[in-house]
């Protein structure tokens, strides 16, 4: 019991706006505004370098996914014969392919084709997971029992060779390697919504809801979406550097856009055969996949630490 | 200013009747410590001294903050990250423990000094055999025998435990006095000159504390062991120990024997912590119940009755349960862990079905309904809830959690909720302009008013509160329960009080129930029960209160 | 009597095998539809392979009869079920021969590939994991810990082509192809086995941490024991059960990822057949490999579930049954449910 006491009178314990996932700087005292609550979370970035960094990172990866054309004067498209197989220099900071094709150009011009399948797969896991976990956690019972292994076939079949059967079925391309990596991000969506949603629904004050008489629609939507939102959307943007990563991967096995388009993937697949002549073919397109997946998953683990326990 | 216990003084001017030996075991001066660097930098501890002399029994009793729990750490040298001894000194039988390597503190505990935790369920390893764990702590310090089988089944006997099946039980299998037992045997295991017993029965059963605090005593008289006890309950202090050392605020405010500081406390303090400590007080704090009262009562209950199902087995929590409660009446009901009290507040409140069984509210019958038909009903009970963490939502602000029921039952617009929140606030003793803080910023015994003012939203006939003051600090505690008699008196609002606590129900209700194992096996007028309890259950759970041997004064209930 | 059977360890083990099959048959069901949305006409598949030349519609009518491919739906799907059920996965459109054949074949190599993989991830994890909560020096700590991410978020077949660089090109030691013995699994084996180490480690830490803030471990130091004892005998033993459960999810997916690795380091293994038979819409044969990975992520599933027990003993049986996590909630949610094996 007094354990209980303890961590509440325990000296130094600062207010923490729980309400806001425990970010400090969204429930500060200059939270009041929107305006005050925006610059708080610049102050907070700015504070820590590594934090910085990352941000900076997505921000120039989107921003080439965005304007491609301020990066790079080059064409992702346009070949060269004379400038076959050149090493990264000045001209060209990722050197040129087999077909002088400037390759930090084909990198930042790809930028849109994976964000797009990538965001695409993320909403599809997204959306169908969160309502299957939402269905699943807030009714208990059989629902949940039957849904929960459905969400257990999901998680049986890894993502890769469910997007593989996609493939099969519907053919190559962005659009189907997007939909098989999305259903299979659905599994661990539904699961943490699902979890989420117990939590809340078991806690003492939806009980306490209860007992003052709200109807379940009242405490589902004032109480725990807004509570188990928090988790989900962390959750959300780490999967989008999973879904970069295995988009990625299948690409690079063939399955995505067919060539020419600059796809991540097939950039580094192209690069395989020319490995020990020319290296930056594949490894600097691939230090880019690595360091923009680096610093996604370096933010969601940020706003990961600072939710609530 | 720490109020120095002068040591050869007290120890000539006790009364005991044991032989002890000059010299102290345990000595700690000055002591302080200190936690986090820098800014965050804390003094949990601010020149804490008092003595342990050998055979005696000390208690540290302060309440949460006061740095009992700091002390017993620092002692072991067990301080958490962040925590160290910044001044001061331990010694052990002469021997200073502040400036030890690690490897021979290593031998002081567990081989000088053992530790009685506090919450036995999650102080064994969930994965080992309790004889395993046992053997431990021999082979540690070199005390095992052959393979240890021996004494192993020795310390388990003399724990009162079936040792040849004990041993090679896992904790989940034991009960939690049955844990707290093995923890005791383990602490004692190496026959150490000091037990630090901290808060050993603060997550046990009433009647299991009072044979665990018995069997330490036993423990005590056999080895010659000093033990000192950190408790947050003065009646227990009272009880068991020789000498009380109070703290608060990471300082000793008071020291003497067991008679001197209850029967004549020097420090303000001290004062204060007797007169809320229920045990102790003779306060009783509701008022009269007005004799003629025509008006059908707030609630009345017949022959409640609810079974779980679970894999297969079936468990009756409530076995026909009755009673009714007037206006500005209060019936306790009291029971230890699995009496099937609180589901029977549950069950009134219309939070559970009931199997069988009739509840009327006001006259009305509302025993089958539920959902919408319930809804206007739940207008007139309210609940407060025991854990005042967890019943306020994280989210919310306190304004918002208080209209809250308006906000459900569509009663107010927002700046007449608002009105209100500010009303009820100041109504529990509260500043109205804590409406726009979190609860998180707010301490235990104020959440615990924010959830009371809640409750009155709707002003309801009936509150439920369920050990609505047994997470809180005696001295909050007392206060709490003063604020909810003044609320009855003002409003005569009826209360179903669940208490597991006879003490705190002998001060707060008229009548009183009691359950053991889903039956009532007592009710009647609290004072009645308290004189002359009819049956054997109540009675043990009358002589497990701690504080009753070693008062002056004797509680009188008023009529 | 009731009581009894559901608290007997055997009804743990007999829901486990059921669901374990049902989730095989789940993962039959779902393929089998995916499938059925091909576009155009298997028959056409299955006879146009290398001539390039159109079929007659008697050739067609021919296929159709003769892999059953004009009956309904449902019959279909009966029919290949019971196939299943007796081990045949059908005939291969491409290659046609009997598509267990052509796993079997493949098999093995696939299997000392993602075995070794997982034998080092278990190794590396939890020796990262471990040394990152046990050593003291916080700048210890700060660097292991942010290997882990650090691992999880690089491309593994980008991993592969790195290691191929430098090992294999630059320093003469692993082979950059092939299947001879053993020397040929080390490149490709640590390339899977990066992205499952980091999450081992991750996952193994931070229930190391959550288990030092337990009563009992503090306990175990008030007895006297050495901060050495403690780690080994109290905090790993209690935190090693999340790595299980990651352990046994992690399997299917090596096998799966192992495609990539044998892509890379032209291996001849279930990865090759498998990228071929989407190549060429095979539609039996990926079918085949679906259901050899679900019944492998089912019986590692299983054998997770089994093990369980073994090591804590409070699950399982009747009294603990209540704490009883499913093993796969054991591990926490917002760790990847699958392994970031990409």
């Amino acid at each position: 019991m007094s354990s209980l006491q303890a961590a509440e009178e325990a000296p130094g314990s600062e207010p923490t706006g729980i309400g806001t996932g425990g970010f400090a700087p969204l429930a500060g005292p200059g939270a009041r505004t929107a305006a005050g609550r925006v610059l708080g979370a610049v102050g907070y970035v700015a504070r820590r370098p590594g934090l910085l960094l990352a941000s900076l990172i997505v921000l120039v990866v989107l921003l080439w996914a965005i304007v491609p054309g301020v990066w790079t004067s080059y064409s992702p498209l346009a070949t060269s014969i004379s400038s076959t197989l050149k090493s990264p220099s000045g001209a060209h900071l990722f050197g040129t392919d087999q077909l002088g094709r400037d390759v930090f150009a084909r990198t930042v011009y790809g930028t849109r084709l994976s964000l797009e399948a990538a965001f695409t797969a993320v909403l599809i896991g997204l959306v169908i997971g969160s309502v299957i976990g939402l269905f699943a956690g807030y009714n208990g019972g059989i629902v949940d029992t039957l849904l929960m292994r459905v969400i257990d076939v999901c998680l049986s079949v890894p993502t890769l060779l469910l997007a593989m059967a996609i493939v099969t079925a519907i053919g190559f391309g962005s659009v189907p390697l997007a939909i098989g990596v999305g259903i299979g991000m659905i599994g661990s969506v539904a699961r943490v919504m699902r979890s989420e949603v117990l939590r809340v629904r078991e806690s003492m004050f939806v009980d306490a809801e209860r007992s003052m008489g709200a109807k379940t629609t009242y405490i589902l939507f004032r109480h725990i979406l807004p509570s188990a939102a928090g988790p989900v959307l962390v959750l959300a943007i780490l999967d989008l550097s999973t879904a970069i990563l295995a988009l990625a991967a299948l690409s690079f096995l063939g399955f995505g856009a067919p060539p020419p388009a600059p796809e991540w993937g097939s950039l580094i697949a192209s690069g395989q055969a020319y490995l020990s002549a020319a290296w930056w073919m594949s490894t600097l397109p691939g230090l880019t996949i690595a360091i923009f997946a680096i610093s996604i998953n370096r933010i969601a683990r940020e706003l990961q630490e600072k939710r609530p326990a | 200013m720490s109020a120095r216990l002068p040591v050869a003084r007290a120890n000539e001017g006790d009364q005991r009747p044991d032989a002890v030996s000059q010299g102290s075991l345990l000595r700690v001066a000055d002591l302080q410590v200190a936690y986090g660097f820098g800014r965050t930098r804390n003094l949990a501890l601010k020149g804490v001294s008092f003595d342990v002399g050998r055979g005696e029994k000390v208690a540290v009793v302060g309440e949460s903050g006061s740095g009992k729990s700091t002390t017993a750490h620092a002692i072991m040298r067990l301080l958490p990250r962040g925590g160290a001894v910044t001044g001061g000194s331990i010694t052990l039988d002469g021997r200073e423990l502040t400036t030890l390597r690690e490897r021979q503190m290593r031998d002081v505990r567990g081989g000088q000094i053992g530790l009685i935790p506090q919450d036995p369920m999650s102080s064994l390893n969930p994965l080992t055999r309790v004889g395993k764990q046992l053997r431990e702590t021999l082979k540690i310090h070199g005390r095992l025998a052959g393979n240890g089988e021996e004494q192993v089944i020795q310390l388990l006997e003399q724990a009162g435990l079936a040792a040849a099946r004990v041993k090679d039980q896992f904790p989940h299998q034991l009960s939690g006095g049955m844990r707290q037992r093995v923890l005791i045997a383990s602490a004692l295991a190496c026959l150490p000159r000091l037990v630090i017993a901290d808060e050993p029965t603060s997550a046990l059963d009433v009647t299991v504390q009072r044979q665990i605090l018995d069997h330490i005593d036993e423990i005590s008289a056999r080895t010659g062991a000093s033990v000192l006890f950190i408790t947050h309950d003065l009646a227990v202090a009272a009880d068991r120990a020789d000498r009380i050392v109070v703290m608060n605020g990471g300082q000793v405010v008071e020291a003497g024997t067991t008679e001197q500081v209850l029967g004549r406390p020097a420090d303000k303090y001290t004062r204060r912590l007797l007169a809320s400590a229920p045990s102790l007080s003779s306060t009783v704090l509701f008022a009269g119940v007005p004799k003629s009262e025509p008006a059908p009562p707030v609630v009345a209950v017949q022959g409640l009755r609810k079974v779980f199902h679970s894999q297969g087995e079936e468990h009756v929590a409530v076995a026909g349960t009755s009673f009714e409660i007037r206006r500005g009446e209060t019936l306790a009901i009291v029971g230890e862990s699995g009496s099937g009290k609180s589901t029977t507040a549950r069950l009134v409140l219309r939070l559970e079905r009931a199997d069988a069984g009739t509840i009327r509210l006001n006259g009305t019958d509302i025993s089958q309904r539920w959902g919408q038909s319930m809804r206007p009903h739940r207008r007139e009970m309210q609940m407060v809830y025991q854990n005042p963490y967890g019943s306020l939502s994280p989210r919310l602000t306190v304004g918002d959690i208080i209209a809250e029921p308006l906000r459900i039952h569509g009663l107010a617009g927002k700046a007449r909720r608002e009105q209100i929140a500010r009303d009820l606030l100041a109504q529990v003793s509260l500043d109205p302009s804590m409406a726009g803080r979190r609860a998180a910023q707010l301490s235990g015994g104020q959440r615990q008013r924010v959830a009371i003012a809640r409750a009155l939203a709707l002003e309801p006939s009936l509150i439920v509160c369920d050990e609505p003051v047994s997470a809180l600090d005696v001295t909050v505690q007392a206060q709490i329960l003063e604020l909810l008699a003044r609320i009855q008196c003002e409003r005569q609002v009826a209360y179903l009080f669940i208490s597991h606590d006879l003490a705190v129900v002998r001060q707060v209700a008229h009548r009183v129930l009691v359950m053991s194992e889903g039956q009532v096996v007592e009710e009647g007028i609290t004072a009645d029960v308290f004189a002359s309890p009819q049956a054997e259950y109540t009675r043990t759970l009358l002589s497990a209160i701690p504080g009753q041997e070693s008062t002056p004064n004797v509680p009188v209930a008023e009529d | 009597m009731r009581r009894a059977i559901f608290a007997s360890g055997w009804f743990y083990v007999a829901r486990r095998l059921v669901q374990a099959l049902l989730v095989i048959w789940a993962a039959f069901t779902v393929t089998f539809i995916i499938l059925y949305l091909v576009p155009g006409n298997p028959a056409e598949i299955i006879a146009g392979g290398a001539s390039g030349a159109q079929p007659t519609p008697q050739q067609l009518a021919e296929i159709d009869a003769q892999y059953g491919l004009n009956k309904p739906v449902i019959v279909q799907y009966l029919v290949d079920l019971g196939h299943a059920l007796q081990g045949n996965l059908g005939v291969s459109y491409q290659l046609k021969e009997p598509v267990s054949t052509l796993i079997g074949a493949t098999f093995p190599s696939t299997c000392e590939l993602a075995f070794f993989a997982l034998a080092v991830a278990v190794a590396g994890g939890l020796l990262l994991g471990g040394a990152a909560v046990y050593l003291r020096p916080r700048w210890a700590q700060r660097t292991l810990d942010a290997l882990p991410p650090l691992g999880a978020s690089l491309p593994s077949f980008w991993v592969g082509l790195m290691l191929m660089e430098f090992f294999s090109f630059r320093i003469h030691i692993f082979p950059s192809a092939g299947q001879q013995g053993f020397i040929s699994v080390v490149l490709p084996g640590i390339m899977l086995a990066v992205p499952v180490g980091a999450q081992i480690a991750q996952v193994f830490s931070k229930s190391l941490r959550s288990v030092y803030t337990e009563p009992f471990v503090e306990i175990a130091t008030a007895k006297g024991a050495s901060r050495l004892r403690v780690f080994f005998a109290h905090a790993v033993r209690n935190a090693l059960l999340p790595v299980i459960t990651v352990t046994g999810m992690a399997i299917a997916n090596l096998f799966v990822y192992a495609t990539i690795a044998e892509t890379i380091y032209s291996r001849d293994g279930l990865g090759l057949t498998l990228t071929n038979a989407v190549q060429s819409k095979d539609i039996p044969v990926v079918q085949g490999i679906v259901l050899v990975v679900a019944a492998i992520y089912a019986v590692a599933s299983l054998a997770v579930d089994l093990v369980y027990p073994l090591v804590d003993a409070r699950i399982g049986t009747g009294r603990g049954a209540r704490l009883r996590p499913t093993a796969r909630a054991a591990a926490d949610p917002l760790d990847p449910g699958k392994a970031v094996i990409v």
